[in-house]
């Protein structure tokens, strides 16, 4: 308390051009954090048939995408700002098992209908990890 | 400004400073996705020159796709297909026999359990067809004849196999052996930092941005979540686990990684996650540790230099090599 007392007290001591300057450095600074975050909402969702880019859209819109590969239809679902394979022809089901990915650079691969799904942009650095080992 | 309170200017260069840490650095990146030996594989990049990352990338999923036309067994016209369908022995380019020769050496080091002539057995299970199915004994037995070290025989240029059950299939050193090759023809492009990750085989060049890169290790029984964070520089970086092509019957999980012994998939592991130099011997060493076990596979890796590993085990112990670059 005693701290933030002489903070206020060498505040109010400050020319009014000084308390300006810090106010806007602040400002700039803590803006700009703003900004890195909203260029993390530009990441969008490719969806591919074989390497045929089909669709690309935005991770933070819903939508319902059909793609079809050799095998048949494969649906994927973008929604909650996250990305998953709602069904597949293929056998095992591996990719709708996958389950929803949300960062940059994830990937649901169905490779029996050759389809993948990859998530592009900005990278996150806050989820811990830059690649996957699996 | 001179009468500016010093103060004053340092709280300003301060915050500018912290702003600036905030923010990772922004350097340009070129990241592409294909699909080449029966994989998923991205390439990126990083650099300041677009148009060098383009091109070296591009150079890069080309090599990929020459050394498929080579290996894959999917293709008819690979060496791999002629010579499972040859009857004597085969001329095969140098790359290929130097790449079944190293293969034979981990099968050796392993004493048997790497083993690369397992495509019979591959095909009796089916695993990764609409329609996978337990083979009996008599069948598996039957497809196991003549394997072991030195079912491949390479006399100068000619390669043959021992018996025609052996049906040579590179898929556990193929991949690692590509994604090492491309790691080249990024490298020789000038590219100074880059990834390659083929289906979860990853191979790096350098740092990212200065840093290690952080590669995360898939937990095998929760999809959700990461088993341990490795950090790692101009290594690579493969594991290989029982989670990723299965079918289950009765409870009973059938996976993809056989043992050559007895044409099973292999039971002592959940996963083994391999570090070294190169992705080929990365890529060998987890077949083989994971075929291996905990006790004989963690005594191998710590007999070899530069090779680190990490084992989970089929009752969900994680063990690891002394030297394993952990993040805690």
């Amino acid at each position: 308390m005693a701290g933030l007392r002489a903070l206020g007290s060498w505040w109010k001591k400050l020319p009014v051009i000084d308390r300006l300057i810090l106010t806007c450095t602040c400002l700039i600074a803590f803006g700009s954090f703003g900004l890195f975050v909203n260029l993390q909402t530009g990441q969008r969702v490719s969806v591919y048939s074989g390497s045929e880019l089909i669709y690309n859209v935005p991770l933070d819109e819903d939508s319902l995408l059909e793609v079809r590969g050799p095998l048949g239809v494969t649906v994927v679902k973008v929604e909650n700002h996250s990305v998953r394979i709602l069904s597949s022809p293929c056998p095992n089901k591996t990719c709708v098992r996958s389950g929803a990915v949300e960062h940059v650079h994830d990937l649901i691969a169905c490779l029996p209908n050759h389809v993948f799904v990859k998530i592009e942009g900005e990278e996150n650095h806050e989820r811990g990890y830059d690649l996957l080992s699996r | 400004m001179g009468k500016r309170p010093l103060l004053v200017i340092a709280l300003i260069v301060l915050i500018l400073i912290v702003a600036w840490l905030r923010h990772p650095a922004q350097e340009g990146s070129v990241s592409r996705t294909a699909l080449i030996l029966g994989t998923l594989v991205e390439i990126t990049a990083y650099g300041d020159d677009q148009d060098l990352l383009d091109s070296a990338v591009t150079g890069a999923f080309a090599e990929m796709q020459r050394l498929e036309k080579l290996l894959s067994t999917h293709l008819p016209d690979s060496e791999i297909s002629r010579l499972n369908t040859s009857s004597g022995p085969l001329e095969l380019t140098g790359e290929t026999r130097a790449l079944i020769s190293r293969g034979e050496e981990i099968a050796r080091l392993s004493d048997g359990a790497f083993e690369m002539g397992l495509g019979g057995v591959k095909a009796l299970w089916q695993i990764e067809s609409d329609q996978p199915r337990i083979p009996t004994d008599a069948e598996l037995h039957l497809a196991l004849i003549g394997l072991g070290p030195g079912d491949i025989v390479i006399q100068g240029s000619l390669v043959s196999r021992r018996s025609s059950e052996v049906q040579v299939d590179l898929g556990g050193i193929a991949k690692g052996y590509a994604a090492d090759r491309a790691l080249e023809v990024l490298k020789d492009a000038g590219v100074a930092s880059a990834t390659i990750n083929a289906g979860g085989d990853i191979a790096l060049i350098g740092t990212h941005s200065g840093k290690p890169w952080r590669i995360g290790i898939q937990h095998p029984r929760h999809q959700d979540q990461i088993l341990v964070t490795l950090e790692v520089t101009d290594q690579a970086v493969v594991t290989s686990g029982d989670y990723e092509r299965f079918f289950e019957r009765e409870g009973v999980r059938y996976h993809h990684i056989f043992d050559p012994s007895t044409g099973h998939p292999a039971r002592l592991c959940q996963s083994v996650t391999i570090v070294a130099n190169d992705a080929e011997t990365a890529d060998g060493l987890a077949t083989a540790t994971f075929v291996m076990g905990p006790e004989l596979g963690l005594a191998l890796l710590e007999g070899l230099p530069d090779v680190e590993g990490l084992i989970v085990t089929a009752d969900g112990q994680l063990l690891k090599s002394s030297g394993l670059p952990w993040r805690d």
